[in-house]
């Protein structure tokens, strides 16, 4: 996760972005405590990981989408990257989207 | 009294000369225009030079009959006549509608008749009798050439094609008759990498489609001329935004050219990191590499055996044997692009004390279980769907109402604190 905390220093006052982490926890408790050590400043939803999976698809964490200005998906990210999760790349797609409209 | 007729005289032919040259000239000149530009598939400029020059009086049966043929082929020859390309059946009524509007203002070309006749019999109405065309001579020749090709005699394929272009620069064959000379060149082994190379230049210059650029670079790159190869990559990009704008009514739906245009940059990216990693720059090879499994999705096949060459370079051979396997899932590649990545993965293979045999067997099974989990994983993608109505909650438990968000780009990202 540090690399999407990293991309969103970017975007953090660009109001044609926003980043949303969902959990998928099922111990609230235990997700509160990691939010309160990590001190995310992105918004910060969760919901059960059956309902991600019906609307999502989402098999496994951590699962990326990323939207248009549209609301549709146009890439997404199962699993980490093979050679590292990096902040560029989530950059990348999010300056292909911005540039797409 | 001669002076004054002289006057006289000088008079009206400024007067004739200030009124016709201006109009004559602009209407012929869009006519020309409309003709260069149709000849590059810039579809919606020349229309629009066409329909400047349709208002000169003395051009608008030429410039009708030209929109005419321009709508018919996008109503009835269009469909996969370049990659991703559909026939409108909008355009239909257009093309009539231009064809009998060149009619009323003079006459139309007998081949432009035989159009007209066809279109009239597709959309049910009465078209008389069939205009018979007499062979058209870029035809035939184009027909012979074509034939010279399939017997593969090369030499004369090249004189053919030559003096077809010095004798057609104008026919709609003219890019075929470059790719004639180009695969004749390609099977003569004394060709000269310059030779080749003005060949692509021609043939980018005669039509500048996506495959013309692609088969350019890959042509070069493959003949070691990579400097020469990376530069048509390069500017492939925005030619190909200039082809697909010019004809995105073509394309039906915006995601078909939207497609085409990701497909475009997916291989100009990976064409240059092919050429990086031929000069030995593995770091720049890796990002262009990258770059083009991000935008094709990791589904094409020359990306992801380029992106196996080099993790194998780099000693990375698990990652690279995941490459090869994910290139040889996939269909498409040429023939000894496959070969080179079995090849290389019975070598990894082999290095793991697996016997040829057993790779033939352990190849099935893997690319067995690839395809399937391709198929289900796009059945499960959410790629180019809406994202629904989430019932998300925030941290203290209560509704979370995103709506706020709605126009911005967005990243989702599903995780968990485990």
């Amino acid at each position: 996760m540090p690399h999407i905390e990293k991309a969103f220093e970017k975007y953090a006052n660009d109001d044609k972005v926003a980043f949303v982490l969902v959990s998928v926890d099922d111990d609230p408790e235990r997700l509160a405590r990691y939010v309160a050590e990590r001190k995310f400043k992105m918004t910060v939803a969760r919901m059960s990981f059956d309902q991600a999976e019906e609307l999502m698809g989402v098999k496994d964490v951590p699962t990326g989408f990323y939207s248009d200005s549209s609301g549709v998906v146009r890439y997404e990210t199962r699993g980490g990257e093979t050679h590292g999760d990096s902040a560029d790349r989530v950059i990348w797609y999010i300056e292909e989207l911005k540039g797409s409209k | 009294m001669i002076a004054e007729r002289i006057v006289i005289l000088s008079v009206a032919l400024a007067a004739a000369v200030a009124v016709a040259q201006p109009a004559v000239d602009s209407g012929r000149q869009a006519l020309q225009e409309g003709d260069r530009l149709w000849r590059l598939k810039r579809t919606r400029s020349a229309l629009e030079a066409f329909e400047k020059a349709a208002e000169s009086k003395d051009h608008a049966a030429a410039a009708h009959q030209r929109i005419g043929r321009i709508y018919f082929f996008k109503g009835w020859e269009a469909e996969g006549a370049f990659p991703g390309w559909h026939e409108q059946v909008a355009f239909r009524p257009k093309a009539l509608k231009a064809f009998d509007e060149a009619l009323k203002n003079g006459s139309l070309s007998e081949s432009s008749r035989l159009m007209r006749f066809k279109a009239l019999r597709s959309l049910g109405q009465e078209a008389g009798p069939e205009p018979v065309l007499a062979p058209q001579p870029d035809a035939v020749d184009a027909e012979q050439i074509q034939k010279l090709r399939t017997e593969k005699k090369y030499g004369e394929v090249i004189e053919r094609a030559r003096g077809f272009i010095a004798r057609f620069p104008d026919s709609e064959r003219l890019p075929a008759a470059y790719d004639a000379v180009i695969e004749a060149y390609q099977a003569t082994p004394a060709t000269t990498t310059e030779t080749m190379a003005s060949a692509i230049t021609e043939r980018i210059t005669a039509r500048p489609d996506p495959a013309a650029y692609i088969a350019g670079a890959n042509l070069l790159i493959g003949r070691g001329a990579l400097d020469q190869g990376a530069k048509v990559a390069a500017e492939m990009v925005p030619a190909v935004e200039t082809f697909v704008n010019e004809n995105l009514d073509s394309y039906r739906l915006a995601d078909k050219a939207k497609g085409s245009l990701d497909r475009t940059r997916a291989t100009s990216a990976d064409l240059l990191g092919w050429v990086l990693f031929l000069k030995g720059d593995t770091a720049g090879a890796e990002t262009r590499l990258a770059e083009a499994e991000r935008l094709s999705r990791g589904q094409d096949f020359t990306n992801q055996f380029h992106r196996g060459e080099l993790l194998r370079k780099k000693g990375e051979l698990k990652e690279a044997r995941e490459r090869y396997l994910s290139a040889l899932s996939l269909t498409a590649g040429t023939e000894p692009q496959r070969v080179a990545a079995r090849e290389a993965l019975a070598q990894l293979e082999a290095g793991g004390g697996q016997d040829a045999a057993g790779f033939e067997g352990w190849l099935k099974v893997e690319l067995d279980r690839r395809r399937e989990e391709r198929r289900a994983q796009s059945l499960r993608s959410m790629v180019d769907r809406a994202v629904p109505k989430l019932p998300l909650m925030a941290l203290n438990g209560q509704p979370l109402d995103l709506s706020k968000l709605r126009g911005k780009v967005l990243l989702y990202k599903f995780f968990a604190s485990w």
